[in-house]
Order: C-alpha cells, then sequence, then structure tokens
C-alpha cells in the first residue's frame, strides 16, 4: 500500500472530525435555550 | 393470480430460511414501534416532527440513516473498483456536506421553525420571505412532491430487487411487502416512528460497515497483503488521484466527488430531522454523534470495496474462481459479507441494507405527504381542520402516496430512474442556497429566493441535457453556484429598488 494512500485514508476522517468537533466548541449556547 | 401464489410459497420459504427469520424478526421489531408510537399523534407537529422532542443522538441517527440510502452499502464500495482509493474524494465530499450541513444549517434552521412555528421547508421559506400570494410555498411544493414521490418509488424498486436476491422473493411480492411496511409505520406512528426505527436501521448500518472491513483485513493478513492483491488488479486503484490527471483528475474527481456533498443542505427530508430536535444543545450533541456515524460508515465502505476486490483476486469469493471478473459490481458487500461470516450474521448484515432503503423511503414519504396535508391542502387550499382531522388526513395522505410510489414502480419504473438521478441535485440547488442565504443573510429577499429556487432547476435540467457539459462536472455544482449568485443578485437588485 502506497504510504501517500494510507495517510490520506486515516487523516482525511480525522480532519473532518477535529474541524466538526472544533466548530462545536467555538460555537457558543443559543440564548432561550433551555438546558 | 400466479404471481400472488408464488409471493405467498416465497414467504412460507422465509420462515423457514435462518438468514431470511431475522430480516422477518426486524421487520416485526420496526412495526411494533410504529404500533408503540401511533398514540403520540395529536397534531401536525407530532406527526410531521414528533413534537419537537427528539433527543439529539435519534435526530443524528434518524437524519443520518435517512440521508444514506442503500447507495452506501452497495454503491459506494461497488465505486471501488471503479476508482480505487479515489473514491475517497466522495467520502469526504459528502462527510464535509454533512459536517457543513450540522454545523451551519441546522443551528439556525431548528432556531427559526420552532420560534415561527414552520412544520415543513416550504412553511419556514413563507415565513421568512413573506407570503407573496403563496408564491415561494407554491414552487417549493411542487418540487418536494414531484421529486420525493419519485424518491419513494425508486426506493420501492429496489427494495423488490434486494428482496429477490437475498431471499428468493418475486420482484412484485418484494416490491408490496417493503411498500407495506413502510407506509404501515409511517402511518400509524408519524415521524416518531420513522425516527426511533432509523436509529435501528443506522446501528446496523454502521455495524456493517465496521465490523465487515475490520475481519476482511484480518482475513486478509493486514493492508499490505491487501494492497498487494489490489495492485495486481490494476496499482492505479491504490492510488489517491485513480490514475487520472489533469483536467479528469481536479474538475471530473475531485471537484465533481465534493460537489455531492453540496446536496445535504437542500434535502427536506434531512432538514426537518435538525427542526425535531429539542434543543441547542441536544442538537450539538446530535452533531458530534452524526461526525461519528458518517467517519466510520463512509470510509468503512469504500474499505469493504477494497476488502471485496483483493478476496476476489485470491479467489475468496463464494462460488468465484481467483482473479474472475464480477457481472455486477454491486453484488460485492452480500459476497464479502456471506464470504466473511457465519449465515446466520451475513444475513443480518445483508438486511442492513434493505434498513438503509427503509429509513431513507420512510422519510421521504413523511416530506411528500408533509408537502400534500400541510402545505397543500392546510395552506395554500386553506382546509383548516381540527388537530385530530389533519393527523387523520395526513395518514390518509401517507397511504395513498404509497400506493402511488408503489404503482409509479410497477407500471412506470423506467421513468422512474430516468428521473430519479436528478432529484438528489435538483432538491440541493432548489433548497440548499436559498436555505443557506435565508439563514445567515438578512437582505435576501422573497424575489432572490424565489430566482434562485427556479435558476437552480433550470441550469440542473439543461446541464444533464448537454452531453458535454454532463460529462464535464456533476450537475448540482454549477446548478448550486448559479443559485446562488441568482439569490444574492436579485435579493440585492430588490434592495435597491425597493
Amino acid at each position: 500500500m502506497p504510504l501517500g494512500t494510507l495517510l490520506w485514508f486515516f487523516l482525511s476522517p480525522a480532519a473532518i472530525l477535529a474541524l466538526g468537533f472544533g466548530l462545536l466548541a467555538a460555537s457558543r449556547e443559543q440564548p432561550g435555550d433551555e438546558p | 393470480m400466479s404471481e400472488i401464489a408464488a409471493g405467498w410459497r416465497a414467504l412460507g420459504d422465509m420462515l423457514r430460511d435462518p438468514q431470511a427469520l431475522g430480516f422477518l424478526a426486524y421487520l416485526a421489531l420496526v412495526l411494533i414501534i410504529g404500533i408503540a408510537t401511533a398514540r403520540t399523534n395529536r397534531s401536525s407537529q407530532d406527526y410531521f416532527l414528533a413534537g419537537r422532542r427528539l433527543p439529539g443522538w435519534v435526530g443524528a441517527f434518524s437524519e443520518r440513516a435517512s440521508g444514506e440510502s442503500a447507495w452506501l452499502l452497495i454503491g459506494l464500495p461497488g465505486l471501488f473498483f471503479v476508482d480505487g482509493f479515489g473514491a475517497l474524494w466522495v467520502a469526504v465530499g459528502c462527510a464535509t456536506g454533512i459536517l457543513f450541513s450540522w454545523t451551519f444549517i441546522a443551528p439556525r434552521l431548528r432556531a427559526s421553525t420552532a420560534a415561527d412555528g414552520s412544520l415543513t421547508i416550504p412553511d419556514y421559506l413563507e415565513n421568512r420571505f413573506g407570503n407573496g400570494r403563496h408564491s415561494l410555498r407554491l414552487v417549493a411544493t411542487l418540487v418536494v412532491l414531484f421529486f420525493y414521490t419519485l424518491y419513494v418509488s425508486a426506493q420501492v424498486v429496489a427494495a423488490g430487487k434486494v428482496l429477490e436476491t437475498a431471499f428468493g422473493l418475486p420482484v412484485t411480492a418484494g416490491m408490496a411487502l417493503g411498500t407495506g411496511i413502510i407506509v404501515l409505520y409511517t402511518l400509524l406512528g408519524g415521524f416518531l416512528a420513522v425516527a426511533l426505527t432509523d436509529v435501528v436501521q443506522g446501528l446496523l448500518m454502521v455495524l456493517t460497515l465496521v465490523l465487515l472491513p475490520v475481519v476482511g483485513i484480518i482475513t486478509l493478513g493486514g493492508f499490505g497483503p491487501m494492497g498487494e492483491a489490489i495492485a495486481a488488479v490494476d496499482p492505479d486503484l491504490l492510488r489517491v488521484s485513480a490514475g487520472r490527471g489533469g483536467h479528469a483528475l481536479w474538475i471530473g474527481l475531485v471537484i465533481g466527488s465534493l460537489g455531492i456533498g453540496l446536496g445535504y443542505m437542500g434535502q427536506p427530508h434531512l432538514l426537518t430531522r435538525f427542526m425535531a430536535v429539542r434543543s441547542h444543545r441536544q442538537l450539538r450533541q446530535g452533531t458530534g454523534v452524526a461526525l461519528i456515524w458518517t467517519s466510520l460508515s463512509f470510509w468503512g465502505a469504500i474499505l469493504v470495496g477494497a476488502v471485496g476486490l483483493a478476496l476476489l483476486q485470491q479467489g475468496g469469493l463464494p462460488g468465484l474462481p481467483a482473479g474472475a471478473e464480477l457481472d455486477d459490481r454491486e453484488r460485492i458487500m452480500p459476497l464479502v459479507a456471506q464470504a466473511l461470516l457465519n449465515p446466520w450474521l451475513a444475513g443480518v448484515l445483508i438486511s442492513a441494507a434493505i434498513a438503509a432503503m427503509m429509513s431513507t423511503a420512510d422519510s421521504q414519504l413523511l416530506v411528500a405527504t408533509s408537502a400534500m396535508a400541510e402545505d397543500l391542502c392546510h395552506k395554500l387550499l386553506g382546509w383548516d381542520l381540527p388537530a385530530r382531522t389533519m393527523v387523520g388526513l395526513s395518514r390518509v395522505t401517507t397511504l395513498m402516496l404509497g400506493l402511488l410510489a408503489f404503482l409509479l414502480a410497477l407500471y412506470a419504473q423506467e421513468y422512474v430512474f430516468h428521473l430519479v438521478l436528478y432529484a438528489w441535485a435538483g432538491l440541493g440547488a432548489v433548497f440548499g442556497p436559498v436555505l443557506l442565504l435565508g439563514l445567515w443573510w438578512r437582505n435576501c429577499t422573497r424575489a432572490g429566493a424565489l430566482t434562485g429556487m427556479l435558476t437552480g432547476l433550470v441550469v440542473m435540467l439543461v446541464w444533464t441535457r448537454v452531453p458535454a457539459l454532463k460529462g464535464m462536472v456533476y450537475e448540482l455544482v454549477p446548478a448550486f453556484l448559479a443559485s446562488f449568485l441568482a439569490t444574492v443578485l436579485v435579493s440585492h437588485l430588490n434592495r435597491r429598488s425597493v
């Protein structure tokens, strides 16, 4: 298996997860939102 | 009559087949969910949005299971035979679209629709942009009704084919069984039944797409031996570029694959999942669950294709000698399951493909119902009925639309398959840009939104009709961009002229 393909295979979902959870952490609670 | 008799005979055979028994138990479970949730439907808000009380994780499973049809379990592994690891671009495109949809569309759409009481996407558009003789609602309702009737019909056809392949059921009997079960639990339990069955279906899908590659790679001896077997077929399959270069790589493969993800923002059967989640906090929980589900399932599906091709090369698939050609590459997932697992477990995992189909069809059926009962009858025709009567009307509408989808599947299959190819791009281009701008840009106007929706539809139709354009890039990309630009431009001019 080419190393580049393996890296792309594992790093692409990791990058999307990191971006998603990063955006979640950065977003604030909305006013008026129930707990 | 002979067809009906054959159907009953095949059903009798299923009761004696341990693989099929697992599937029948699953059908019984979804019916029980429908019956158990029937009493929760007291108003249209209950029937179409589960009373906006959905926990985040249920919303996530429901959105994911509804968002991915059997294509994820059957089509994407099959795509590996053509594009190899180049299929990763599709996974990246879809995952980015899902991420964007959950983080940029979902929070504002949930908050807006909860505040103004919108039950459907046409409802939201009219509340956001104003009445204007119902122009937006009318266009949106017609688009939803047209594409979703076709969509449900295509799932009915697919159910017939998969049930025939898996359990030997005659196609018409399979279509009738699939439609009957979906219509029955959707009609009884409404959105809550659809969402809860989606949890079962979503779990089954992700389990299949994780278990098969893990067992497969262990069986093959790791990534190295798997890569060697794939390279023996075609070394380009191991490259992320799929051996392409220049225009074919960047426009055709990369932009085209990433472009599929644009569609998620404009699918009403997914957007209503966001509207049904209980709170913003629950939506954040749902986002996390949806992203993990997506990462496991999409990347797992590509590995199912890789494992399948390696096993095929080594002669490890049932009934196929080493290096054989596969007549239908979409058979690869069931073949891998049969090769690697005991028959009972393989039967359960093959059922995941049918579960994927049902979880998509039920959500689409409910969105078509909402367009007919809520948008057309209630809001456009002004039928002001008591809440309970509206639920009754919606149930009858679900039944009628289910029947229509079945009849279309039976008598107009080619027409359905021809048109349903445009559904993802059509809905994505009509609703995606307008929703994005409506939620994020205060100056977006009704005229801009209406022009954008129609422009998206027209560009999509023209692009698919011209072979030179169609061959260049997936039609959703230009249609989405054109719709976006038209909305911005007309809104801007409209503002200046006011």
